[in-house]
């Protein structure tokens, strides 16, 4: 008997292994195209977190759930491990991650702060956890600009975590931040309710149909939204939402305008720059991206199928993604060298450049992006900001041009294929434990616990007593294990055995954090070398000789002298006889024209002379 | 008496000889032995000197030129083609060559020729007149025919100095 029921059980076990094996690779409905590029209407259900269909009439009534209600016809598991939602996913590899991108910029001007942090391997990043960000506290700060999914839905160990994550929910990939194509979709609105804590109710709210009220942040751990009590504090509100009155159809299915291709101005949301240039600095003076404004969406370029492993679009990426090699700068603009293969360039018209003049080395030493994209440089790098760094597009943003974090741009720098690139750049400016030569940042809870603590000096500007007084604080806090650090504007301040503020200028653990800048690119007109060779190679080009911004909160540092080239690997002194030789450049040209004409016409008189030798010698 | 003429042919062939060196190092090193292309100081170098070796290719062209004739004996075989061809008769054809320089000559002139493209390739290359594929089109004519220069440089002053030795 108790073998049949062990054997009874082991079928059972087999059976249910192939039917989940077999559900994990089945098909839905919306997973594989049919051909057709109609857009298929969404008149669908709403579910909820449990998979329940939501109705205009439910007590509570509950935030539909994208991964149920989207689920419903997409793998959701599969879009999940995409591009946008895959940063935390440690199976991916450092390849995986790709090419170092934007990082997260945990910022507070009071304790003066500016951290790059991702949760991608990136070189110069820290992960959150090492400046004390937990997972719950990355999304309350981050979560205004993440689509949500990864990290947003990977249950903590903290108990005090998990008992939140009861009340607020999690943050589910948010389908329709990109593919959302209602005029009355606010994603500002996720912002707000990321910093609420209504992970549950965030992705429902940026909908024109819905209104989110209450703030989970707000609601004691025992708080349950499915049997919601009212809070003993009459003030506080508890998270709650309301469909619009005709939101419902009459079987209960809601129509939602999904787009197929993300709109432009939803990838906006997340990828806008504003470079504060000085005659620049509002964004209508600044032109978009010469493929946008030729008529091009971001999304045909940066594709993606369901698996959502969205090109990036650069030189060498290495991905599934079949459209990766023909989705780079050259893949659309060069045509193949064979001739045998079927021709992939010149997409969407995509002209071939001519590149006139221009020696060819210049493809070896430059990617396209040195001449082509991110804002013409200028004597110094650009204050810029970004949505994803300065919040750009929530309610109540810092609108002021020195709003932290500070990040320049164009930097002109090595990237990792060794090309020079632009790039934007951020001075990592934090509090560190010092061990041998290891820093460690100190947490973020401790640093606003002790530094926040100590008082505000009376500018905006650092003096070293600030400095000392603040190293002096987290030291005798107990906090630091070995010798309490400042990192800032590319110098590490320590305190001397007298109580002395020493400061190590260029230090390995204060040197930028930098990026490449990919858009916008600017028409070929527009790109640097059009006028001449001296766009780059003369003694003051911005290429080679620009200024670059250091600096970082507190810490100013007027004409810190340090030049483009210092961040290139090509030696100063080089740059700046090979730049002067230019003023040389003409003469050259005449000089080597003229002795091509006094050759030209010796051969052509003997030439003569000779003809006339043999014509004789015949003649005769 | 040593004449003016002789010592400045002298000078400039010497200065000729000299950045044709600097240009075929700085020229032929990166490519051939490193498997790059030139940049950095040897591509200031090779920039430096080449204007200076072109003044001297042309003064070299029009001081020697007149020198480097062919003349009547030069060439017996040749003189023999030439009376077959027009059917002439020559009693002196078993006539050997009368000129020792013959071969300086020939390679004189080949210089002269071989300079020309030499020069234009890279001139042509430094105005905005040609794309990226006629831009490698003339590095490449630039880099062989800069091969072709240099061994026929190495004969022409191998001859030279024989020449002189005999």
């Amino acid at each position: 008997m108790a073998k049949k029921l062990i054997l009874i059980g082991v079928l059972c076990l087999a059976a249910l292994a192939v039917f989940v094996r077999a559900e994990g690779e089945e098909k839905k409905l919306g997973d594989e195209s049919d051909g057709s590029r109609a857009h298929p209407v969404h008149l669908i259900p709403l579910l909820t977190e449990e998979g329940e269909k939501v109705a205009s009439d439910d007590d509570p009534l509950l935030p539909f759930s994208t991964k149920e209600t989207c689920g419903e016809c997409h793998s959701y598991a599969t879009i999940s491990k995409g591009w946008h939602f895959n940063a935390a996913d440690s199976d991916l590899g450092a390849e995986g991650h790709g090419r170092i991108g934007q990082p997260w910029i945990l910022v507070d001007g009071g304790t003066g702060l500016q951290i790059p942090i991702s949760y991608r391997p990136w070189p110069g990043a820290f992960r959150p956890e090492e400046v004390g960000l937990s997972s719950r506290l990355f999304l309350k700060i981050f979560g205004r600009h993440l689509p949500g999914g990864g990290i947003g839905e990977i249950p903590s160990d903290d108990p005090d975590d998990i008992m939140r994550s009861m009340v607020s929910g999690y943050l589910e990939a948010n389908c329709l931040a990109c593919h959302d194509g209602d005029a009355g979709h606010n994603q500002g609105e996720y912002a707000g309710q990321a910093m609420r804590e209504n992970f549950r109710w965030a992705a429902a709210a940026t909908c024109s149909f819905a209104k989110v009220t209450g703030s989970a942040k707000d609601m004691p751990d025992m708080y349950d939204p499915m049997m919601p009590e009212a809070p003993e504090d009459p003030k506080l509100v508890p998270p709650g939402i309301k469909y619009g009155a005709n939101t419902f159809a009459e079987d209960g299915s809601v129509l939602l305008d999904i787009q197929r291709e993300a709109p432009n101005h939803r990838c906006y949301f997340c990828h806008s720059d504003l470079y504060l240039q000085d005659d620049h600095a509002e964004k209508w003076t600044a032109d978009e991206d010469i493929h946008l404004k030729a008529g091009m969406t971001c999304v045909d370029c940066h594709r993606n199928g369901i698996d959502h492993n969205i090109v990036r679009g650069y030189e060498g990426e290495v991905s599934d993604n079949v459209m990766a090699a023909r989705s780079s700068c050259k893949g659309c603009h060069l045509p193949e060298d064979s001739l045998t293969a079927i021709p992939e360039a010149g997409r969407f018209g995509a002209p071939v450049p001519e590149h006139r003049g221009l020696p060819p080395v210049h493809f070896e030493k430059i990617s396209c992006t040195g001449c082509h994209s991110g804002p013409w440089p200028g004597k110094r790098t650009y204050l810029t900001k970004t949505a994803m760094a300065h919040r750009l597009g929530t309610v109540g943003v810092n609108k002021s041009p020195d709003a932290l974090p500070h990040i320049y741009s164009p930097a002109f720098a090595e990237q990792e294929n060794g090309q020079i690139a632009p790039h934007k750049l951020i001075w990592p400016a934090f509090w560190g434990d010092m061990k041998d030569a290891n820093i460690t940042p100190v947490g973020f809870d401790n640093v606003r616990e002790i530094v926040g603590k100590v008082k505000a000096p009376a500018s905006s500007v650092w003096g070293d007593a600030d400095i000392i007084a603040r190293l002096k604080a987290l030291a005798a806090a107990g906090v630091i294990k070995g010798k309490a650090v400042y990192i800032s504007g590319g110098s590490l301040y320590r305190l001397g055995d007298s109580g002395e503020l020493i400061t190590e200028a260029d230090h390995p653990a204060a040197k930028p954090y930098m990026w490449p800048i990919a858009h916008g690119v600017r028409p070929a007109a527009q790109s640097l070398g059009i006028r001449y060779c001296t766009d780059c190679h003369a003694t003051d080009s911005p290429f080679f000789f620009g200024g670059v911004g250091v600096d970082g909160p507190g810490v100013v540092i007027e004409d810190a002298g340090r030049d483009m080239v210092e961040f290139q690997d090509v030696d100063a002194t080089y740059a700046k006889l090979f730049a002067m030789s230019f003023v040389f450049r003409t003469m050259l040209k005449i000089v080597s024209l003229c002795a091509c004409a006094v050759l030209g016409l010796v051969l052509l008189l003997y030439g003569l002379r000779a003809l006339r030798c043999v014509v004789r010698v015949f003649c005769s | 008496m040593v004449k003016p003429l002789s010592v400045l042919r002298k000078l400039v062939y010497l200065v000729a000889m000299l950045c044709g060196a600097v240009l075929a190092v700085t020229g032929f090193y990166p490519v051939c032995v490193l498997g790059e292309h030139i940049s950095g100081y040897p591509m200031m170098l090779h920039a430096t000197c080449a204007p200076v070796f072109a003044a001297c290719m042309a003064a070299l062209a029009v001081m020697w030129a007149g020198r480097c004739c062919f003349e009547d004996g030069d060439c017996p075989v040749t003189k023999r083609l030439v009376q077959w061809l027009t059917g002439s008769k020559d009693p002196e054809q078993k006539e050997k060559c009368k000129s020792s320089g013959v071969g300086q000559k020939v390679f004189f002139w080949l210089l002269v020729v071989l300079a020309l493209p030499l020069i234009l390739s890279i001139v042509v290359s430094m105005f905005p007149l040609l794309g990226t594929h006629w831009q490698k089109v003339l590095l490449g004519v630039h880099r062989y025919v800069a091969g072709a220069f240099v061994v026929c440089g190495v004969i022409h002053a191998f001859l030279l100095v024989r020449g002189r030795a005999k």
